[in-house]
Order: C-alpha cells, then sequence, then structure tokens
C-alpha cells in the first residue's frame, strides 16, 4: 500500500469511515500478527497483541502525524505491546513442537511447520533487541529505513544490530542442528 | 578495506539495500577476498532458512475481534475516539462502551461505587473511563427490578432483567449453559440503545451489536450488564417491548419480552 492510498484511508477513518477502517486492518492484520508471534512464540498472546496493538492505533488515530507511515506505528505499537507481554510473563512458555530429539536434521529435510517450529525457538533464544531486527527484516519486510523509523534507530545502528544478531542467529541454528558449517 | 567495510556491504547485498556503486565495489571484493565470499554464503543460509519458514495466518476470529474493538467518531460528528478491548463490543458508534481493564477489586468497587453515589442524575452519564469489570451486583433490590425474563431450555438456563438505578436503565443478562447459547435483545421498539456494557467476570464467546441490536454467544456462567438509554428519535416509537430470543445451535429455543416502562 502506498503512502498517498494509506493516508486516504486514515484520513477516511478519522471521519469515521468503517470500510476504511476495515481495508487497513485487512492491509495490516497478517503482518502485524506475524511479527507478534514471532515475537512471543505463542498464537494466542499473538493474537491478542495484534488485537491490541489495533487497538491503541485507532484509539489514536485522530493524532496521526501523515508525514509518518501508519505501518512503522503499528508495528511500534505490536513490538512493543509483545515486549510488554514477554516482560509480563517473565519465563518463556515451552514451545509446542520444540522437541530437538532430531537435532541433526538438516533443514533441507524439515517440513515448514517443523522448520517454523524451531526457527521460533531459535529466535526466542535471542535477546529482544536482536529479535525485533530480525522479526522486523524477515516477518515483516522491513528496510533498514523502515526499521529505523519503528525503533527509533540510526540506520547505521539497525545494520550493525542486525549484523550481530544474524551472527547470534547463526550459532543457535547451529546449535539446534538446522544449520551447518 | 576493513572488516567493518566487508560486513556492510555484504550484509545490505543479502537485505537488498546495495547503490549501484556499492554492488560494483562488492563485486571486485567478492572477486580478491575469499573471507567476503564466506561471509556471503553464510549469511545467505540463514536468509534462506528464514525465507523458508511459512508466514502463519491469523485465527479467523481476529479480524472480526479487532473490528468490534474499534469505535471511529461518527461523520460529521465531533466525538472522542472510544476503544473497547479483548472482547468487547467496541462498535457502538455512537454508543460508549465500558473499557476493560483491571478485573480487580478495586475496579470493581469502583464500578459498583460510580452507580450508588451519584443520586438523581437524569441522564446515563459518560461512563466510558470506567476502569474495572464490573463486580456482580449482590446488592440487587427487588425493587429495582423493572421487569424480569427467564428462560430454561435442556442444558442451559438464565434470566434477563430491566433493572433501575440512580436513573439508569440496566439491561442484566445471566446465563447458565453448558451449549452456547445465543441470545438477540432487539431493542428498537422499545426506543432505547446501548449507552454502555460491561461484561463481568469471564468472557463471552461473542458480542454483536448491529444498530438496536445485541446478539451474545454465551457459554457456561456468564453475566453481562448494559446501561440502556432512552432514543429521542421519532424513528422509535418507545414505550414498547424489548425483544428477545434465545437460541442454540441455530434451533429458536424461546421468545420473550421486557417492558422497559421509562
Amino acid at each position: 500500500m502506498d503512502k498517498d492510498r494509506e493516508t486516504a484511508l486514515v484520513r477516511d477513518c478519522q471521519r469515521g469511515d468503517r470500510q476504511a477502517l476495515d481495508t487497513l486492518v485487512r492491509h495490516f492484520e497478517k503482518p502485524v500478527y506475524n511479527a507478534a508471534y514471532r515475537m512471543l512464540g505463542n498464537v494466542d498472546e499473538a493474537a491478542d497483541v495484534t488485537q491490541t496493538a489495533f487497538m491503541k492505533l485507532f484509539e489514536n488515530i485522530g493524532r496521526f502525524d501523515s508525514s509518518y507511515r501508519l505501518f512503522s506505528w503499528i508495528y511500534r505499537i505490536a513490538l512493543n505491546e509483545a515486549i510488554n507481554q514477554l516482560n509480563r510473563r517473565r519465563q518463556l512458555e515451552s514451545l509446542e513442537e520444540a522437541s530437538f530429539a532430531d537435532r541433526d536434521v538438516l533443514q533441507e529435510d524439515l517440513s515448514a511447520a517443523q522448520l517454523s517450529s524451531r526457527v521460533q525457538a531459535v529466535l526466542m533464544d535471542l535477546n529482544e533487541d536482536h529479535r525485533t531486527v530480525i522479526v522486523l527484516r524477515y516477518f515483516t519486510e522491513c528496510s533498514y529505513h523502515q526499521i529505523g523509523e519503528i525503533l527509533e534507530l540510526p540506520v547505521k545502528t539497525v545494520k550493525s544490530r542486525l549484523f550481530t544478531a544474524r551472527q547470534q542467529l547463526k550459532s543457535r541454528l547451529q546449535q539446534h542442528g538446522i544449520f551447518r558449517e | 578495506m576493513n572488516d567493518e567495510r566487508i560486513i556492510d556491504l555484504v550484509n545490505a547485498a543479502t537485505d537488498g539495500e546495495l547503490s549501484s556503486d556499492e554492488r560494483a565495489e562488492l563485486d571486485r571484493l567478492f572477486e580478491q577476498s575469499p573471507e567476503a565470499r564466506r561471509l556471503r554464503d553464510e549469511i545467505d543460509r540463514i536468509d534462506s532458512i528464514l525465507r523458508k519458514v511459512p508466514e502463519l495466518t491469523p485465527p479467523e476470529t481476529l479480524h472480526g475481534r479487532i473490528m468490534a474493538d474499534i469505535a471511529l467518531p461518527s461523520p460529521g460528528k465531533r466525538q472522542r475516539m472510544i476503544v473497547s478491548k479483548a472482547g468487547w463490543p467496541g462498535s457502538l458508534d455512537p454508543f460508549t462502551v465500558l473499557r476493560y481493564g483491571m478485573a480487580t477489586a478495586a475496579g470493581i468497587v469502583l464500578a459498583m461505587a460510580f452507580y450508588e453515589s451519584r443520586p438523581g442524575i437524569s441522564q446515563p452519564a459518560d461512563i466510558s473511563e470506567l476502569v474495572g469489570t464490573m463486580a456482580a451486583n449482590r446488592d440487587r433490590h427487588e425493587a429495582n427490578i423493572v421487569d424480569t425474563f427467564a428462560f430454561h431450555a435442556e442444558r442451559m438456563d438464565g434470566q434477563v432483567s430491566l433493572e433501575r438505578r440512580n436513573g439508569m436503565l440496566l439491561l442484566d443478562i445471566r446465563v447458565d449453559a453448558d451449549e452456547p447459547v445465543d441470545i438477540s435483545v432487539d431493542l428498537a421498539a422499545a426506543g432505547a440503545r446501548l449507552n454502555a456494557l460491561a461484561q463481568i467476570g469471564s468472557s463471552l464467546e461473542s458480542i454483536e451489536i448491529t444498530d438496536h441490536v445485541l446478539r451474545v454467544r454465551a457459554r457456561g456462567r456468564r453475566q453481562l450488564t448494559a446501561v440502556l438509554h432512552r432514543v429521542n428519535d421519532t424513528a422509535f416509537s418507545g414505550g414498547d417491548t424489548i425483544e428477545l430470543e434465545f437460541s442454540s445451535g441455530g434451533k429458536l429455543l424461546q421468545r420473550g419480552s421486557l417492558t422497559p416502562a421509562w
């Protein structure tokens, strides 16, 4: 969705147009849900965080500054909500299907569901800063600039954080048998 | 060329963030540096693994939950944005919705205290900022009951009551059902609309509001209280009955009505 379209839809929402609201929610719902899930590793919590993020977004839609992009706002809210949820949870829940008895199986041999589960376990091993940049890069397809906008970080910091996150990820993927040198 | 530059370029290449000059620089680098090629392969493999992770599909109910959560301002009216949360019906525009909040004793006391401490108010107050899940009204004096309808069916029963408190007319729905029961409350003929809504205790399975009809689905022991507001609108006759329907599994079980006696 380009910026002009997004701005027009936001303006319509501010005027009470529920069709515009529906369009925006449909556009962002899935990526926000996926980002929340990859931060949390729990589908129910991801749905709740997504719901809350949209609620908070539209609670303040009247104050939305159209010089910004809506996606950066919704992702920022969702990620903050997810981190808050993690803090509340305090300890990681056991992940479904997160059994690594067959950890020597390479990723080429894993089903999509198994890969998803294992990568999720690896993501949960990362600290929140690193997980956040990986999630934004791979599960919401954000550019460096967009990640910087969402996290309110300079692009240079985004780059270095992403690099470190990848190194951490490589190490964890190796531990889980998904990646070999 | 230093390591930092190699890392920057290789990562940027993977992320599609290279300029054409940088691309040319990196190509030259790959020709000269096995370390750069190794780093590229490594990042590409990580990239490849992550890109194979399938996208999840949100639960089917999520879109409806989100939409029900959000109330937009009425066109042409300057109105505060009011949003409910977590299973609350939010599309109440122009209804005022009790915001979900802490299901704490403090909230409960606050909620009920509000009702009890505003004698003489003639219009339903704006209670949109009221925090907390309301407590079951344990001090439910018979004298306050305006009308009651009880329903009974196999493995489920309940009661819908109208109760007057401090100038407000409350609709109280109580259910105890082993199977999901759908309750429809049609307020149109009675010239009423919902002004606020509170779920008490556990969540209902669904709440839907269209125009002047409230539909809820409940299973187990559930309670919902709504504040009704009389509509001064000639489209509604006023003084007529609130129509109730109880069904389960698509089968109508019982009909009933309540008289608000404004």
